[in-house]
């Protein structure tokens, strides 16, 4: 790790703790301030942590997605400006971010416990459709994740909901309205993974001759896949909403997670051979 | 609150194939079970449950045979369950390929069926819906806005156009009646995507059942011939019928370049394709750029490595042939490449390593060069009982084993090239696009639509009507049915040219 690009990375990771120590203190005695205080953090944030992502950029010729500690490190940047963006349009929801910011923190402290020494770029990863693959998978990454967090915030809001209540549970929007944006943003992120997985199995297909090879990562994110698609199976076809719907949501972040950064650990994959060294 | 059933919506099942009408009691109870919904998720959940388990329980096509009896030793029960049940082969056991086969007919009849409703739906139109079940509907609000019959429909079909809304307007003698609709074409999103799961499906069945896959290595200036017999390891489908093209690709030259790590940046190989009586066309394959001919695609593998060329002669001096033995390049480090082979004309098995630099270190430029530096073979040539021989084979020199005797004339370098023969990869990628054009249709053009009426009370006071539905995302759709009852107040405004003195009720 440069020293440059170091000190800004752990810089990033320590206002990641800050924010969400922010946001938890927010939420549990229901501060506002607190939370806005957190947000702008979180927004700042991208800064340092973006720059910490160009300079390694820089520093090895191609970008952030060979081994864990980049795509750690870039996944997370995508789904805090993704969220970042979400408050700015819905400033009543910045409060989702006490579930995400700490998820952040932690991918990436793993990405920080994780080899950084530069990989270089074997022969099958230059190909354009590898970049759509990745592009559109740190999309899909930031819209579960963003799902999540509103899942999580329609839960404490329902758990937590007082009649007539005018702090910071009479601020956020209506419970209706949060599962409604759950909904969206997972099915936006049906879409984005549907892409992720048709430019990979080309971009496989140009490379080795084997569009689909059952490898665990490809299978995993089927299986992802799928289980958003059940989701909205149950939305369009059993009417499941609210508490239900939420819970299958906070499921499915599982199984995101799991599958973007858990099968790396344990199986032996194509995809492992550029994260593991 | 509950949607009429009279209003044609995307979300109600649409039912077209009328098992009632089916004259076979079988036929109709098969056909019912297939289109329904639970059938499709009982499969989905077979499907993803054994996808699951497949990336749980160690694979014999996906994990080296040394790791998988390691795993079946340390794990006897679950693995003899396991194998029973053919968990160890999931992707390829009959009963997973039947639940995918079962799932093939129930998407493709759901699909049918869906699509068969909405084109009958989009053809027959929109139809008005009575005050009462306006009012029944999730969104209905009721304005009345200043401003004479005609000023109010004109803004009112103005503002729903500039929202995006196509409309169908009709006078009445009971007054103005519209139907405002968006994002129809979304509709289809769902049917799209289903079909182009079909798709996927079927091409990778048909793939699956006709498709040849290989893999041949070449030195250069040898040829390789596309046949049955060319290729070092060759799997056909079932229904691949033979169909080999026969032509020869010979590798001219390769060319490698390395990370400074000793890692391989790039590796290309030259090639002369010689198809019948044509000439050689010159041709070359990369990774990420395959060559294709006449159906055949024929892929740059990572592997490579010098070969040593080696004669086999008699103890008199007569030539019995000559072939090569190729060397896989190590991973970095201070260590030989490693290969083993029968020696021609005797019943010995030999064990060679390769140094490309004999009496140095082995460094990672050694291996990178076009020619290594000073390269020389270690043998250990052994039969059934003992060692027959031990020693180093420079380049240059001959040792006598025997019978035999054995030279080395020259290193050349060589590569590996998997090879497919593919017909359904073109299906299965239409059905990605399929796919993806469903699920971004199903998920950013949501349809909507709008019923409007004008009434006059017995005061002869104009109250504008305005009911909505939307597939999904109710919330939004309140809003923008808020914003959209905005907009129509500023028309009449603008249309009226006076202040305005809206009145808007029964927002839902």
């Amino acid at each position: 790790m440069l020293n440059a690009e170091g000190f800004l990375y752990w810089l990033a990771v320590t206002i990641y703790a800050g924010a969400s120590v922010a946001y938890l203190i927010g939420l549990v005695f229901r501060r506002q301030r607190w939370i806005n205080f957190a947000t702008v953090f979180a927004a700042a944030n991208l800064v340092p942590h973006g720059m910490a992502i160009l300079l390694r950029w820089r520093a090895v010729g191609h970008g952030p997605y060979i081994n864990r500690y980049e795509v750690f490190s870039s996944d997370v940047w995508v789904a805090v400006a993704a969220f970042v963006l979400l408050q700015h349009r819905f400033p009543r929801l910045r409060a989702a971010g006490a579930a995400l910011l700490p998820i952040a923190f932690l991918l990436m402290g793993l990405g920080a416990l994780s080899s950084s020494e530069p990989e270089p770029l074997p022969p099958s990863l230059h190909s354009y459709w590898l970049l759509i693959h990745i592009a559109f998978a740190k999309l899909t990454f930031a819209a579960i994740a963003i799902a999540y967090a509103l899942a999580v915030l329609y839960l404490w809001k329902k758990h937590k909901a007082i009649a007539n209540e005018n702090g910071l549970l009479g601020r956020l929007p209506s419970l209706e309205k949060i599962d409604d944006l759950c909904y969206r943003f997972l099915g936006l992120g049906f879409m984005l993974l549907a892409i992720m997985l048709a430019a990979g199995s080309i971009w496989a297909h140009e490379a080795w001759g084997n569009y689909w090879s059952w490898d665990p990562i490809e299978t995993w994110a089927l299986i992802t896949w799928l289980t958003y698609g059940v989701y909205l199976h149950l939305r369009a076809t059993y009417a499941w909403r609210g508490s239900k719907a939420s819970w299958f949501t906070v499921g499915t972040m599982a199984v995101s997670v799991v599958a973007f950064f858990g099968v790396s650990y344990v199986a032996r994959s194509l995809h492992v051979e550029y994260l593991v060294k | 609150m509950p949607v009429p059933p009279s209003i044609e919506t995307a979300e109600l099942t649409p039912v077209v194939f009328d098992a009632r009408a089916c004259r076979w009691r079988r036929a109709r109870s098969l056909v019912s079970r297939l289109l329904s919904r639970e059938l499709a998720l009982f499969l989905l959940a077979v499907v993803l449950s054994a996808t699951f388990a497949g990336t749980i329980v160690p694979q014999r096509t996906l994990t080296p045979p040394a790791d998988f009896e390691l795993w079946r030793r340390d794990h006897s029960g679950i693995a003899m369950i396991a194998e029973a049940v053919g968990l160890t082969n999931v992707y390829a056991v009959w009963w997973f390929l039947a639940a995918l086969g079962l799932l093939v007919v129930s998407l493709g009849l759901c699909s049918a069926n869906r699509a068969i409703f909405l084109w009958r739906t989009t053809r027959r139109g929109a139809q008005h819906l009575s005050f009462d079940e306006m009012s029944r509907l999730e969104h209905y609000v009721e304005i009345a806005p200043p401003g004479t019959a005609e000023a109010v429909t004109h803004s009112t079909t103005a503002a729903l156009r500039k929202s995006g809304y196509s409309c169908r307007v009709s006078s009445e003698e009971s007054g103005w009646r519209a139907i405002a609709s968006k994002n129809s074409i979304g509709a289809w999103g769902s049917v799209v995507l289903h079909f182009g799961l079909l798709v996927v499906l079927l091409g990778g069945f048909y793939s699956g059942a006709t498709k040849a896959a290989g893999y041949f290595e070449l030195v250069e200036g040898q040829s390789f011939v596309e046949s049955h017999d060319g290729y070092d390891r060759l799997n056909e489908a079932p229904l691949f019928g033979e169909r080999h093209e026969g032509f020869r690709v010979r590798l001219d030259r390769l060319q490698t370049e390395f990370w400074p790590n000793g890692s391989l940046r790039d590796i290309r190989s030259d090639v002369s394709v010689i198809d019948g009586d044509k000439g050689p066309e010159q041709a070359s394959t990369w990774v990420n750029g395959a060559l294709v001919h006449r159906g055949v695609t024929i892929y740059q593998s990572r592997r490579n490595g010098f070969a040593a060329v080696l004669a086999i002669a008699d103890a008199a001096g007569r030539p019995f042939g000559e072939g090569t033995v190729n060397f896989p390049t190590p991973a970095p480090g201070d260590r030989p490449a490693f290969q083993t082979f029968r020696l021609p004309q005797t019943e010995w098995q030999v064990l060679a390593d390769f140094y490309p630099n004999w009496g140095e270190p082995t460094s990672p430029e050694d291996w990178q060069m076009p020619q290594p530096p000073r390269p020389a073979l270690f043998l250990t040539v052994r039969d059934d009982l003992s060692t027959v021989y031990s020693g180093m084979l420079a380049l240059g020199d001959s040792v006598t084993i025997g019978h035999v005797v054995l030279s080395y004339p020259e290193t050349r370098r060589w590569a590996g090239f998997p090879v497919l023969h593919d017909s359904g990869i073109g299906v299965v990628f239409a059905g990605f696009a399929l796919c993806v054009a469903g699920s971004a249709l199903s998920c950013l053009l949501v349809p909507r639509r709008l019923w409007l009426a004008t009434v006059r009370d017995a005061q002869g006071r104009l109250t504008l009507l305005i009911g909505g539905h939307s597939a999904k995302y109710q919330p939004a759709f309140g809003e923008e049915l808020a914003f959209l009852v905005d907009r129509i107040v500023d028309e009449v405004e603008e249309e009226q040219c006076s202040t305005p003195r809206a009145f808007c009720t029964g927002l839902q």
